[in-house]
């Protein structure tokens, strides 16, 4: 059975989508067999990801998947039920792969259905007041999961002063469950515009920085992560 | 120094570059209402660091901070409550319901100078 990494927010704007897109490619560049599946409705994790939102394999809609730098996106329709569509993506997904799903923040069925199964819940965070006003709701998921999510911290800028105090009362609440923080950078949506990689428009990038640092958190604390080698 | 920092200062071939890291921004955190009304929720007795934050001794609300000093000066109170709750900066203090009234607060800006200044010379 494929890993999943299942990103997910309880508000949305706060940038699970770059989150994802970001893991996508840095895991396949550490040697990961990534998939990355765009169930937000959106059809914005190619973008996120340095490719054309609207480009397929072959330009017709028939094949709803390509490779962006080493990294598969998959982009499926949420036309369906999430019981009926969950199958057929499980069924395009090689056991040896990591799967990493970007959901929309009001999709809570999808969310009730992957959360379980998923290896790794990642629950993107921004810090501001609203996104902290959302946490009790996000913490409050009646899902048969066992443990609870572990949060990224996101578009972090230390200089204003109430996103410094609410990211201090975060680290001090998630404490370990809080497995990155990636500071603003505008060289993200400047790599989006350009319809770039970030690694490829803003290498010094310093939220890139923070992504690798993500990466490499992933790769080496999670055993099912780490033994996930290239093919 | 950070990765991005030096990465950068190879990029623009200045790998010598003087650089200092300022410390400001980790000061301690202040506090907003906000903290209290969701720290005071019993979904967040989840997250590991619940039982021992700052805000939340005992996995309920806060109570309101101690902001009384007696050994400080009149003048010095509302600087310390400031610091010691977070909230907005000096310059949005003028907004605030206790804030002097605007003829008050224009003593001290250009207007209020050019009038003493016309005042002085009329």
């Amino acid at each position: 059975m494929a890993e999943m990494i299942l990103v997910h927010s309880p508000k949305g704007g706060v940038g699970t989508t770059t989150v994802a897109a970001q893991l996508a490619l840095l895991l396949a560049r550490r040697g990961r067999q990534v998939t990355a599946a765009d169930l937000s409705g959106q059809g914005t994790l190619g973008l996120c990801m340095g490719g054309n939102p609207g480009r397929t394999s072959r330009g017709d809609g028939s094949d709803r998947t390509v490779v962006h730098s080493g990294a598969r996106l998959l982009r499926i329709d949420r036309d369906r039920p999430a019981a009926q569509l969950w199958p057929e993506i499980a069924a395009q997904i090689e056991p040896e792969q990591v799967l990493i799903v970007d959901i929309a923040s009001s999709d809570r069925e999808m969310f009730r259905l992957l959360a379980p199964r998923a290896t790794i819940r990642l629950c993107v965070v921004a810090p501001d007041p609203a996104t902290l006003a959302t946490l009790p709701q996000a913490l409050g998921e009646d899902i048969p999961a066992p443990e609870l999510p572990f949060f990224v911290l996101n578009r972090l800028d230390d200089r204003a002063r109430i996103e410094r105090d609410v990211a201090a009362l975060l680290r001090d609440l998630m404490g370990e469950r809080l497995i990155g923080t990636i500071r603003r950078d505008e060289a993200v949506r400047e790599a989006a515009g350009m319809m770039e990689t970030l690694d490829r428009y803003a290498p010094a990038s310093a939220a890139l920085a923070d992504f690798e640092a993500l990466a490499d958190h992933i790769v080496h604390s999670f055993a099912p992560m780490a033994s996930r080698g290239a093919a | 120094m950070t990765d991005d920092v030096h990465n950068l200062l190879n990029q623009l071939g200045q790998p010598t570059f003087d650089y200092r890291e300022f410390g400001g921004t980790e000061g301690p955190a202040g506090y907003w209402p906000i903290f209290r009304t969701v720290i005071g929720h019993p979904n967040l007795a989840r997250l590991p660091g619940s039982r021992h934050n700052p805000f939340n001794e005992h996995g309920r609300a806060a109570p309101p901070e101690d902001t009384n000093r007696p050994d400080l000066s009149p003048e010095e109170q509302p600087a310390f409550v400031e610091r010691r709750l977070g909230g907005p900066g000096a310059i949005f203090r003028r907004y605030r319901s206790d804030a002097p009234a605007a003829a008050d607060a224009s003593e001290n800006d250009v207007r209020g100078l050019l009038r003493r200044l016309s005042e002085g010379h009329g």
